[in-house]
């Protein structure tokens, strides 16, 4: 147990617990750190030890330096000590390219030693040494290299023994920044191969010339640019392309279609519109950059013209106006006419017709049509051409229907919460469209229904007003008359109407069979040579045996109408004589009577 | 076939009525070393360009290797710019004795065939032996050329004496790493071992080899039952391609031919004509006598070595210097009285040896160079004789430099 310095006790077990936490720590940080401290030390120890010994243990010098660099990289880069010791052990072991790149570490952090400098200047100036620095325009990847003798040049055998430890070297892989990598080459003339994912596959081996205490540049050629750095637009017959520039260089844009090949761009420009192609065409293209005339990167990319459209898409929505909204897609593809038409019975009716270009989307409008008894369907089309051609290369079709016109309401229901009189109602057909729709009320027996408003949308189905005495709205009645322009629609088709002679009175029908009475039950005195009857009302003729009739279904139709009935009696010859006229006014009929409710 | 046929008339020409004629010489400034010390063995390399020469300093503890580039201006006087030793003065840790004070030692320059971007020579260079983790000091040799320095042999006992070969793929030097002195290639451009003995005798060394123009004509001295021989092997390919030591040691001894059989003399440094047919060497005949200037033909059938002339004194490092076109040598006279003059002695024995007048006193070294249409005659010298001149002149030994010319007898 720990115990505090300062306390008169002997300590507490409570710190003495903390400071045995903390020294745990510390022996756990620190300890690591003194070893790997004390490895490296004794490492770079040891190979100035094998460095005194000699040439001959330049290899297990190279050997323990590199493996002390290892067990501490960042105290390495720092030690001119070590530097200068790991550059001396590659010199011993003919590594002078790894001791040229070690001295040039130590040089940049200043701290080159006058010992180190002195070897500095002996590799570069008195080992027979040349700099071969090799580089492209952009950072060498992943590149394999080999120095062959060339074939008019002999090496000695210390220069081979150099080159083919070199060569073991610049086997690599190795990359590098854009600022190229120099290694140090016997003088000789070489043939060097080179290749890797950031150059281009040369054919021929680079010539190059070394000299003794002098740098010599190859420039090895590039894949460049990347694909990724190209910029290409495809037109249905261009092609768009755009490069990276490259200061001061040349370019020459080859085109290769299948075996052939042409120089289609030579210049500084870094773009070209390649025009005159065809539409979905392949092409290969070799951008050759050149520095005063010298071949520097080449790359080689593909690119498509855009081909015929093949996706087309077409919409068509119904406007509250009955008009057509027509909305086309144009995909991606090359299409030079684009025909748009609502197909007909006889005809087509054109929409659109003309060129493409930039229509890739639009919009057209057809119409209005009036709504018929039964829906009625348009169908659209939309067709892309090239040019030249008279089938299309893709079209749709888009199919919109009008719906029927709204036979007569059925179902109004209302609702008054806090003032407001909500009305709800379906229509027959349900699908059925009128321009809008009038809301009457009646509110009370004997007198004409007020307009209280319309609703401008032929799919409406409800209408909310608010009023100020919702007591008195409880008895109100809310009748909905759909219209057509200026006209109610009041399709008499809906009246229903029997000739048969009841045998019970209204009352006594309602009573026992709930049954809906009759909006008009009219008899009159029988003619004299009639043979049957005819009762028009409504807009509809109604054809009867016997002086009697009875109909259903006027109370919506007649409202706010002063309608007028007429019979005529028919002969047998089939001549009509007017019998009677008669005046029709819907009556008040309330929500009491409606249930069966004595008032 | 032409320039054979040329070259056959030009030298036919030069033998038959040929002489050669020197020029004033003039001396060449050494710059900051000037009258610092003794100059030896002057040589310009093959491309003209560029001129070495031994440096002694004045206190006698350094000799050194000395480069400068060789420079002739429009009216054709020669001139010698940027004089640097060939080992620079920084980094000289490895060349030198072994501390700051150690004086370094190198000699014996021989120049390789030019490379495209510069000359190269070859030469001995005193080396530490602490780099083999000993403490003796010894001779290596050392390649120099453009943007290169470095040592070819590494080995305890002395390498020196290096000559290459015409086309540059061998070095042939005496080397003590066999117990005695032995001729040794370094094949530069060797799979395995660069190093090939040529010479085995045990009894005697071997020394002073230099190559012959035709192909791998190699010549040395051999020490013989107590003399110096002059040895000559025709085609040193057939050594240097021998499978093994054992091989090649008989291959060596069938290769070699003795020059001089049965002479008691010693002989000296030898050198080839320039059309490899016969070998000028120096010889001394007895102990304390002058040397003499012998031609050896190499054809089997041509005979004895012939005397030339009597009493020379011989070059430093390299043998007698023949005229280009090889109708004769340039010597310097082993004559006290006359201060050692300059002479071309001809090799057509109808044909007087004479005097070249080039105004200087106590010759030594000549070297023949050449550059564009020129011909120049370089030694080193103590400066004329004439009163007026400044007397500082005389105790130096400078360059000197003369223009040779060819005339007609």
């Amino acid at each position: 147990m720990l115990k505090t310095k300062n306390s008169p006790q002997g300590g507490k077990t409570m710190h003495a617990r903390s400071a045995g936490i903390y020294c745990f720590l510390l022996l756990f940080c620190f300890f690591p750190l003194r070893a790997l401290a004390a490895k490296y030390e004794t490492l770079v120890e040891q190979g100035r030890f094998y460095l005194e010994k000699g040439a001959s243990y330049g290899k297990e010098a190279a050997r323990v330096l590199e493996e002390a660099e290892s067990s501490n990289p960042q105290r390495a880069a720092e030690d001119a000590e070590f530097l200068g010791s790991l550059a001396k052990a590659y010199f011993l072991t003919a590594r002078y390219s790894e001791a040229f790149w070690v001295l040039e570490r130590a040089e940049a952090l200043h701290k080159l030693r006058p010992e180190d400098q002195a070897l500095k200047r002996k590799l570069l100036n008195e080992s027979g040494l040349g700099r071969l620095k090799l580089f492209s325009v952009a950072a060498l990847e992943e590149v394999h290299c080999e120095l062959a003798v060339g074939k008019e040049q002999r090496l000695d055998l210390t220069a081979k023994n150099v080159l083919s430890v070199l060569n073991e070297l610049i086997v690599g892989p190795f990359s590098t920044d854009s600022e190229g990598l120099t290694i140090l080459v016997p003088e000789g003339a070489y043939a060097l191969s080179c290749s890797g994912a950031s150059l281009w596959p040369e054919t021929e081996p680079l010539k190059v010339e070394v000299w003794s205490g002098e740098e010599t540049s190859a420039r090895l050629t590039a894949s460049y640019p990347k694909e990724n750095l190209w910029r290409i637009i495809p037109g249905s017959r261009s092609i768009s392309l755009s490069w990276p520039p490259i200061k001061e260089f040349e370019y020459r844009l080859f085109r290769i279609l299948g075996a052939s090949e042409e120089l289609i761009y030579e210049g500084r420009d870094s773009k070209y519109l390649d025009s005159g192609l065809s539409v979905g065409l392949s092409v290969q293209y070799r951008l050759e950059s050149l520095d005063a005339g010298n071949l520097i990167a080449v790359a080689q990319i593909k690119a498509d013209t855009m081909p015929a459209v093949k996706n087309v898409e077409l919409k068509a929505s119904m406007n509250h106006d009955f008009t057509v909204k027509i909305e086309w897609f144009l995909g991606s593809g090359a299409a030079d006419r684009l025909r748009v038409f609502r197909k007909g019975r006889e005809k087509d009716y054109s929409l659109f017709d003309g060129d493409a270009a930039g229509l890739e989307i639009r919009r057209a409008v057809d119409g209005p049509f009036a709504p018929q008894k039964e829906p009625t369907v348009f169908e659209y089309v939309i067709e892309a051409f090239l040019e030249g051609s008279h089938k299309p290369t893709a079209s749709a079709v888009a199919r919109v229907e009008l719906p029927p016109l709204v036979e007569r309401i059925i179902g109004v229901s209302e609702s008054i919460d806090r003032g407001a009189i909500v009305l709800m109602w379906e229509t027959l057909p349900r699908e059925g469209v009128a321009d809008g729709y009038a809301i009457f009320r009646q509110a009370e027996e004997g007198v004409e229904g007020v307009l209280v408003g319309r609703v401008n949308d032929p799919f409406a189905r409800e209408f909310e007003y608010q009023v100020e005495d919702p007591l008195a709205a409880s008895d109100w009645r809310h009748m909905v008359v759909p219209y057509v322009g200026e006209r109610y629609v009041l399709d008499p088709e809906w009246l229903t109407a029997s000739g048969k002679v009841p045998e019970e009175d209204f009352k006594g029908r309602q009573r026992g069979k709930l049954e809906t009475l009759p909006n008009l039950g009219l008899s009159w005195d029988p003619a004299a040579g009639a043979r049957k009857y005819e009762i028009v009302v409504g807009g509809k003729s109604i054809l009867v045996a016997k002086p009697y009739v009875e109909i259903k279904g006027l109370q919506s139709s007649l409202m706010e109408t002063n309608a007028q009935g007429e019979v005529f009696g028919i002969n047998a010859a089939g001549e009509k004589i007017k019998i009677l006229t008669f005046d029709l006014q819907y009556e008040y009929y309330s929500r009491s009577k409606a249930k069966g409710i004595e008032e | 076939m032409k320039s054979l046929l040329a070259v056959f008339f030009l030298v036919w020409a030069a033998a038959a009525h040929g002489s050669w004629s020197a020029e004033d010489a003039l001396p060449l400034s050494l710059g900051k070393i000037e009258g610092k010390g003794q100059v030896a063995d002057p040589t310009v390399s093959p491309s003209g360009e560029l001129i070495s020469f031994e440096f002694l300093s004045a206190n006698g503890e350094t000799l050194e290797v000395y480069t400068a580039a060789l420079a002739v201006d429009e009216k054709n006087t020669i001139e010698i710019r940027d004089v640097k030793t060939l080992l620079p003065k920084q980094d000289r840790g490895v060349f030198s004795l072994g501390s700051a004070e150690d004086a370094p030692a190198s000699e014996h320059v021989s120049w390789g065939p030019p490379k495209r971007k510069g000359d190269r020579l070859v030469l001995a260079v005193t080396r530490k032996a602490k780099g083999r983790g000993g403490n003796e000091i010894n001779f290596d040799l050392l390649v120099s050329e453009r943007g290169k320095r470095s040592f070819l042999t590494s080995h305890p006992a002395n390498d020196a004496q290096p000559s290459f070969s015409l086309d540059g793929d061998y070095i042939a030097f005496s080397s003590g790493r066999s117990g005695q002195g032995d001729i040794y290639l370094y094949d530069f451009f060797a799979s395995t071992d660069p190093l090939i003995q040529v010479t085995y005798d045990v009894a005697g060394s071997e020394i002073n080899p230099t190559w012959g123009p035709k192909g791998k004509q190699l010549a040395f001295i051999g020490h013989l039952r107590g003399q110096d021989h002059l040895f000559v092997i025709d085609d040193a390919s057939n050594i240097i391609y021998a499978r093994g030591t054992g091989e090649r040691r008989a291959v060596a001894r069938k290769e070699t031919r003795n020059l001089t059989p049965g002479w008691e003399a010693s002989c000296l440094a030898a050198s080839f004509s320039p059309d490899g047919k016969a070998l000028a060497f120096f010889a001394r005949k007895g102990e304390g006598e002058s040397a003499d200037l012998y031609v050896a033909p190499l054809d089997e059938t041509a005979g004895e070595p012939r005397l030339l002339f009597h009493g020379v004194i011989p070059g430093t490092r390299r043998g007698p210097v023949w005229s280009p076109t090889g109708d004769g040598l340039f010597i310097v006279k082993d004559d006290a009285k006359r201060m050692n003059p300059m002479m071309w002695i001809p090799l057509e024995k109808d044909l007087k040896s004479k005097d070249l007048k080039t105004g200087t006193e106590l010759n030594a070294d000549p070297f023949v160079a050449q550059r564009g249409t020129e011909t120049f005659l370089l030694f080193a010298a103590q400066g004329s004789s004439d009163v007026n001149q400044n007397i500082s002149q005389k105790r130096w030994r400078r360059i000197f430099v003369s223009k040779l010319k060819q005339t007609e007898d």
